[in-house]
């Protein structure tokens, strides 16, 4: 049989992890329905005017799905912090790409199945109650509807890339940290995000001449001389391009990759 | 079966190993014997892939463990002192678990926890410490791995169950199977293992077969104080002294493990240039 992956192999990890953790991930679901539909009903009661309006849906969606979908992936590999757990995960004979390709069908392709699901449950339920007893006709928003998304100029998609990137970041984080891999990952990344600022606006603006970025990815950098004879420096428009590529697509799979070798380094 | 080279192994700045050489062969129960901390459990981890040697080499059914292949996991099962075990009924657990094991036998699985006497249909997350280690022991019996560790496998179980467990291991044994189980109750493996490995300060100081040892060595009392001034070691019980001395007039004696283990841990060097004369 394959070393590196077997589907059969995979299907027993996949139910084994079900067996393992049902009682938690169903309990879990209950609660998030449970503090979805308070917050609905504290929205309810306090906005007499919209209450279930489309902003209010989708930042709840949004917000919610990167608060959850952030912690269940910084949760996934925690029993590595444990010595019991950790030979526990370790000793199971399945490879470790197939592992770490476990934790993504649960952490990326389930969790959001699930957790739209219940959300949208709820939502159906709380837009049904606001129409009834408050009068106003709110719809139940499509949170994909990228046409909708306000508060982004951007589409609903590179939305979710993002928050791809970002839970991949605490996937990494529940690797690597043996404990407090939330708390730990959210100070890494605030560090991580400073150093770059840092890195691209005070060290660049150090060795630069003197001016400013313009439109486009830090691709344009407009030169000051005197206001006439003032210079624009540009990159190739493809470097924008890769740049914007990789921070949409590409982060998420580095990590996971990072990821692996992590898992691969892993003692207890 | 396992054959560990010039392995050196450490936490950090503290070293457990360095340079050890061992080897173990299918068809033994091994006993690793010595004080707390001295390296048995690491020893154990590195055999299974869970630590991962500074230096050396181990092999194991010609596997590396620390790449932790699929082939080489089926074959290696580790029973460690501090275990988890998921909160589901135990029949879920051989229904989830079980399949990742290719010779896994269900039948003989039922039949070793009737022998510790847990019912079948119960839940882990009821059962103590102790019976949900009798699970996990029957459950490492049953998946017939070629390699199984044992890392204080008695601790938990109560007195009746540690003769059970004996029992088991026993029958369990066969021309393929290589068991190592590390302890500090020697006791309890007493009539089980054929070769008795001891560990100190993270190296091998004393590695013999139970036949060489009842062979070379006499446990009997003292025949006079200078018969036990004379002896390997010796201590008072309430009988008399009891005495670890060369076995001079070829007459085999009962093994006492703890006594062998004490002797050795005082008297190491000279026991050993007996058995290498």
């Amino acid at each position: 049989m394959n070393q590196f992956f077997s589907l059969k192999r995979f299907i027993l990890l996949v139910l084994k992890h079900w067996a393992d953790n049902k009682k938690r991930y169903i309990l879990s679901v209950l609660a998030f329905i449970g503090l979805l539909i308070t917050w609905f009903v504290f929205v309810l009661v306090v906005d007499d005017g919209r209450p279930m309006d489309y902003e209010i849906q989708v930042i709840t969606y949004f917000f919610s799905l990167f608060a959850v979908g952030t912690f269940y992936a910084s949760q996934y590999f925690r029993d590595l912090g444990s010595r019991a757990k950790g030979i526990n995960f370790l000793l199971v004979p399945a490879s470790l790409f197939e592992k770490l390709l476990c934790s993504l069908l649960y952490t990326v392709i389930f969790f959001l199945i699930i957790f739209s699901t219940a959300f949208y449950l709820v939502d159906f339920l709380m837009v049904a109650i606001s129409n009834t007893f408050i009068g106003n006709k709110a719809a139940v928003a499509n949170v994909f509807d990228i046409v909708f998304l306000r508060f982004n100029s951007d589409s609903t998609i590179t939305l979710l890339f993002i928050f791809f990137s970002i839970q991949s970041a605490f996937l990494l984080g529940s690797v690597y940290f043996k404990k407090y891999g939330f708390i730990k990952t959210i100070i890494s990344g605030f560090v991580a995000v400073f150093l770059l600022v840092c890195l691209v606006f005070f060290l660049y603006d150090f060795l630069l001449p003197k001016g400013e970025y313009q439109s486009g990815f830090l691709t344009s950098y407009r030169v000051r001389i005197d206001g006439v004879n003032d210079r624009l420096v540009e990159v190739p428009r493809w470097i924008g391009k890769v740049c914007s590529f990789i921070v949409m697509y590409a982060i998420a799979p580095f990590l996971w990759i990072v990821s692996y070798y992590r898992l691969r380094e892993k003692q207890v | 079966m396992i054959s560990i080279d010039n392995l050196s192994f450490a936490y950090r700045k503290k070293p457990v190993f360095d340079g050890l050489n061992l080897k173990f062969e299918p068809g033994h129960v091994y006993g690793l014997l010595g004080k707390n901390g001295t390296g048995k459990s690491s020893l154990l981890l590195n055999i299974a892939g869970l630590l991962h040697p500074r230096k050396g080499h181990i092999t194991v059914n010609g596997f590396t463990p620390f790449e932790r292949l699929p082939v080489f996991l089926e074959d290696v099962f580790m029973v460690p002192e501090e275990f988890y075990l998921p909160d589901i009924p135990v029949p879920d657990f051989i229904k989830y678990y079980a399949p990742f094991y290719p010779r896994f036998n269900a039948e003989k699985f039922k039949n070793y926890i009737a022998v510790f006497e847990i019912p079948s249909d119960s839940t882990l997350q009821n059962m103590s410490y102790g019976q949900k280690k009798k699970v996990l022991i029957s459950f490492a019996l049953a998946t017939n791995a070629k390699v199984l560790l044992m890392d204080e496998p008695t601790n938990g179980l109560d007195i009746m169950s540690k003769s059970q467990f004996r029992k088991i291991l026993a029958e369990a044994l066969d021309e393929e199977r290589c068991i190592i189980i590390s302890t500090h109750q020697v006791k309890d493996l007493e009539n089980l293992i054929d070769r008795i490995t001891i560990i100190d300060e993270g190296k091998i100081l004393f590695d013999e077969n139970i036949e060489e040892i009842s062979k070379k060595l006499s446990f009997r009392f003292a025949y006079d104080d200078a018969d036990a001034a004379t002896s390997f070691y010796s201590e008072s019980s309430l009988t008399g002294k009891v005495v670890v001395a060369p076995n001079t007039d070829g007459e085999e004696s009962k093994l006492d493990l703890e006594l062998l283990y004490k002797a050795i841990i005082t008297n190491g060097t000279k026991i050993t240039k007996l058995f290498h004369q």
